[in-house]
């Protein structure tokens, strides 16, 4: 029987768990076409990110920022740069999959929420895959693995969970708006230079370092920084803006996309 | 009494028409402003209610546009009706367009695996029937190639193969029964039978009311969006067809 699947976040999980193998093959399905008829495949996914640091790292902390003085500068920008690639990497691709997987909404009944999850899954599995080459970067600068770096799929965790909320959110906005996409397009550039990546919070004049608190992706950051950068545990409050970030935002974009996704039929 | 297995409860579904089709905020905002934001109502189905009982095999004719895949759409969960509801007793396996889901770039095999994770089948019964899927669909050692390169037939032989793997509890299919040459349609037609034998209820959709006739117990005529009759094949069949061949005006 339809129309009487109540909104709870247990539902949610629990449909998650009935429909694991079909969102496996939805990921496995980005990746196949992803790097099929490439000579490196799968390999890119580390290599491309590693090769993007460099550039990074070369174009800001040699030419123009020359570090800021901040400490292990370095690992201080390739830490943001990961960070944020795969943020935006997630929203891209989640923000296309209701309007991109058309023809299947059309044609077999699957709970649209699969399409947008199945997108965060990849792009967050390419993120993982980005973060080795980070951590060996980390070792190359003498910041030896520590018990702190257990935690880092616990930040990793809350990020997605976050990013799977701006993935709802955006993919249902999406399809009764394409504007969304240019419009996101920019929003996520100003969200990149608004972000404490490239400088320090120091950089900023006093305003914006009080607003920056209210920057979820500063917050993402800064805790995978402490990790990996300071080596240390991070404070109680760095776990509450995280995690709350992550709840608001995934009940956020649940929320809009439960309430629209009846009407997606009638747009794509 | 026999069990019902798909009740279709006063069945109505609305369509908005928009004068001009509006996708962008700036377009909306202005029309919201100009208070030009109206729509044309268009019920597609109008209070539409049978049921199909369990090993029933239900056709459903009709003129174009008089609401045939929308009902079947309703049924498989792809759209919500407007008023009323469904009631489904078993697990549905929709036939809507074979092989929607496909992905070009990948092989046949990739593909059985994706359009059959789609079609909600576990990953234990994939494997366990990946042989047979195989054998049926007669493809061989293609099954390996890349699908854009397969011929039209070979993409319809693989999705049937892959749809009626299963042994649904109710099948529902939309002018499908065409798939490749005349053998394999023979074929498909028997595979089809064989599902019909075993107490699948089927719900299906076709102009070829010769077709309609033989393979149902009952059927359904849609007009505009209502029924218009519901019955015994013959005596439904008989009146469509006269219907269809009145003289204009």
């Amino acid at each position: 029987m339809y129309g009487s699947e109540k909104f709870s976040l247990i539902g949610y999980v629990k449909y998650l768990s009935r429909y694991k193998f079909l969102i496996e093959q939805l990921v496995s399905r980005d990746f196949k076409t992803k790097y099929k008829r490439s000579v490196l495949g799968v390999f890119w996914s580390f290599l491309n990110p590693l090769l993007m640091m460099c550039v990074q790292y070369a174009v800001f902390s040699k030419l123009i920022m020359r570090g800021g003085g901040i400490e292990h500068y370095a690992m201080y920008l390739l830490t943001g740069i990961v960070i944020f690639n795969g943020f935006n990497d997630c929203c891209n691709q989640s923000m296309r999959a209701v309007v991109g997987n058309s023809s299947l909404i059309t044609k077999v009944y699957v709970p649209k929420f699969i399409y947008p999850a199945s997108k965060v899954c990849s792009a967050s599995v390419n993120m993982l895959l980005a973060m080795i080459p980070l951590l060996i970067v980390a070792v190359i600068n003498k910041l030896w693995p520590c018990l702190p770096w257990l935690l880092i799929p616990v930040g990793l965790a809350m990020m997605i969970i976050f990013t799977m909320g701006m993935g709802l959110l955006l993919s249902s906005l999406m399809v009764f708006f394409r504007d969304i996409e240019f419009l996101w397009g920019v929003m996520s550039m100003v969200w990149m230079y608004g972000t404490p990546i490239i400088y320090s919070m120091d950089l900023l004049p006093e305003i914006l370092q009080k607003v920056e608190i209210f920057n979820p992706l500063y917050h993402y950051i800064t805790f995978i920084r402490t990790l990996v950068i300071g080596r240390a545990w991070p404070d109680w409050q760095q776990y509450a803006w995280c995690l709350g970030f992550a709840a608001v935002m995934f009940a956020v974009g649940a929320f809009v996309f439960h309430k629209t996704e009846d009407k997606f039929i009638f747009y794509i | 009494m026999e069990k019902e297995m798909v009740k279709v409860d006063n069945v109505s579904i609305r369509f908005r028409l928009q004068t001009d089709r509006i996708s962008s905020i700036k377009e909306t905002i202005v029309a919201l402003i100009k208070g030009k934001l109206k729509y044309r109502e268009f019920w597609a189905l109008n209070d539409v209610s049978f049921s199909v009982n369990k090993g029933e095999v239900m056709g459903i004719v009709g003129h174009n546009g008089a609401g045939k895949s929308t009902v079947l759409k309703i049924i498989s969960g792809i759209m919500k009706p407007t008023k009323g509801k469904v009631t489904l007793g078993g697990n549905v396996v929709p036939m809507l367009e074979l092989g929607s889901g496909f992905d070009y770039d990948l092989t046949g095999r990739e593909n059985v695996f994706l359009n059959g994770a789609i079609l909600g089948y576990s990953k234990e019964f994939l494997y366990s029937k990946y042989d047979e899927i195989l054998a049926f669909s007669e493809l061989g050692e293609f099954i390996d190639q890349p699908i854009r390169n397969y011929s039209s037939g070979m993409l319809m032989r693989l999705a049937f193969s892959i749809a009626t793997v299963v042994n649904p509890e109710i099948l529902i299919c939309d002018e499908v029964l065409a798939v490749g040459d005349e053998r394999f349609q023979a074929k498909s037609r028997k595979r089809m039978m064989e599902l019909m034998g075993g107490g699948t209820t089927v719900l299906f959709v076709s102009h070829n009311i010769d077709q309609i006739r033989e393979m149902s117990n009952r059927v359904v005529w849609l007009d505009h969006g209502r029924v218009k009759m519901i019955g015994e094949p013959e005596e439904v069949c008989a009146a469509y067809r006269e219907w269809l061949n009145r003289p204009e005006g």
